[in-house]
């Protein structure tokens, strides 16, 4: 939330916290999170202008510690809520790439300024669930994003093909059920450690393949 | 145990694949040095760089303007606390100007007297402001003193 009062207390909390090793969770929290929706998007979308996942983080800090993002200490700690900041950033990026098509909104100078992070303000639109948008580029465009998310899912299975407890977690999500840990815990009858042990061999996996891939282009 | 509609496409799947990353807890130190080594970073140099953007955002928050401002408020308010325990007569004013010298000594009060070469022939507001601050010099004096005591 932006523009609420920072009060002293919660300043003083601010000033005795430990920048170094929170500054390198975020990074590594936001590293991780560009690296996800690099391997789960068609577009491939780069931050913009030439930014770093140390911009993003860098830019939550100074937001934070001068209160123009406001952490309310009663609504929880520090870095969960630090980790929603960056979330939000880096979702605004990949998300509007992954699931549509940005134009414009109008020539309205206005409405066409970044926000302070350079992230472009568009009005994004499906544009498959308009029939107008439904252009031969756009189909063909659709059609690209299947083969290309056919190659990964194909390949992605293969590579866990000699780890049952790695296909099975992949076997779960594709029943529906939600692909939080917790929730896939409950549905195998594991610990929620032992899914985000999988979950990590399964992205190790499905990052490897993305360098072959990049290597194979 | 909220479920959903399965992904019907590879897109889909894809999808709730990245999701399910997303979600994924990060356990410990050791892993953060791994992600960021991974990643090409020298993890001592973020965590300095960190800190350092941390303590200028520090410096340029109001927050911290408000703190300087009040700890400048406090100290003028010590200051005039003085005012109360002025001597009336211009003649006393000297004699207690004349004691605090000598009491700080020359290093201490050369600052306040350079302004005041010929103290004795100031105007009375001279003189009034001259032991004001020989007053606050002696009490900061004082506490330093009973500071080292402790």
């Amino acid at each position: 939330m932006e523009g609420a009062k920072l009060t002293p207390e919660t300043f003083q909390q601010l000033k005795e916290t430990d920048w170094g090793a929170v500054g390198q969770e975020l990074l590594a929290f936001t590293i991780l999170r560009i690296q996800n929706y690099k391997w789960g998007t068609y577009s491939r979308q780069e931050l913009p202008q030439g930014k770093t996942p140390e911009d993003i983080v860098q830019h939550i800090i100074e937001k934070t510690l001068t209160g123009k993002r406001h952490w309310d200490p009663q609504k929880g700690p520090l870095v969960p809520w630090l980790k929603d900041q960056a979330k939000s950033v880096v979702d605004a990026v990949y998300n509007s790439a992954a699931r549509r098509r940005e134009i414009p909104t109008s020539t309205d100078d206005d409405e066409n300024e970044s926000d302070d992070l350079g992230l472009p303000r568009h009005r994004a639109l499906d544009s498959f669930a308009s029939p107008s948008n439904a252009s031969p580029e756009n189909i063909l465009l659709e059609e690209e994003e299947a083969e290309w998310a056919a190659k990964r899912i194909n390949t992605l299975f293969a590579a866990v093909s000699g780890e049952p407890e790695l296909q099975q977690v992949l076997s779960v999500m594709m029943d529906g059920c939600e692909p939080k840990p917790r929730y896939l815990a409950e549905e195998r009858g594991v610990s929620i450690s032992e899914i985000n042990n999988c979950l990590k061999r399964i992205r190790r996996h499905a990052l490897k393949l993305e360098k072959e891939f990049d290597h194979a282009k | 145990m909220p479920n959903r509609k399965p992904p019907v496409t590879d897109k889909d799947l894809t999808r709730a694949i990245t999701e399910s990353f997303n979600e994924m807890e990060l356990d410990s130190p050791e892993e953060i040095i791994a992600i960021l080594s991974e990643a090409g970073y020298d993890p001592d140099q973020v965590s300095a760089q960190m800190k350092a953007v941390a303590e200028r955002a520090m410096k340029e928050a109001p927050l911290n303007w408000r703190e300087r401002a009040q700890e400048m408020e406090d100290a003028k308010a010590r200051l005039m606390a003085f005012r109360s325990v002025l001597p009336s007569s211009r003649a006393e004013i000297i004699n207690a100007i004349k004691e605090l010298v000598a009491k700080l000594g020359s290093g201490k009060s050369e600052l306040a007297m350079a302004q005041y070469r010929n103290f004795e022939s100031a105007p009375d507001e001279d003189l009034t402001s001259l032991l004001h601050q020989l007053q606050y010099l002696s009490a900061q004096e004082d506490k330093r003193a009973d500071t080292n005591e402790d």
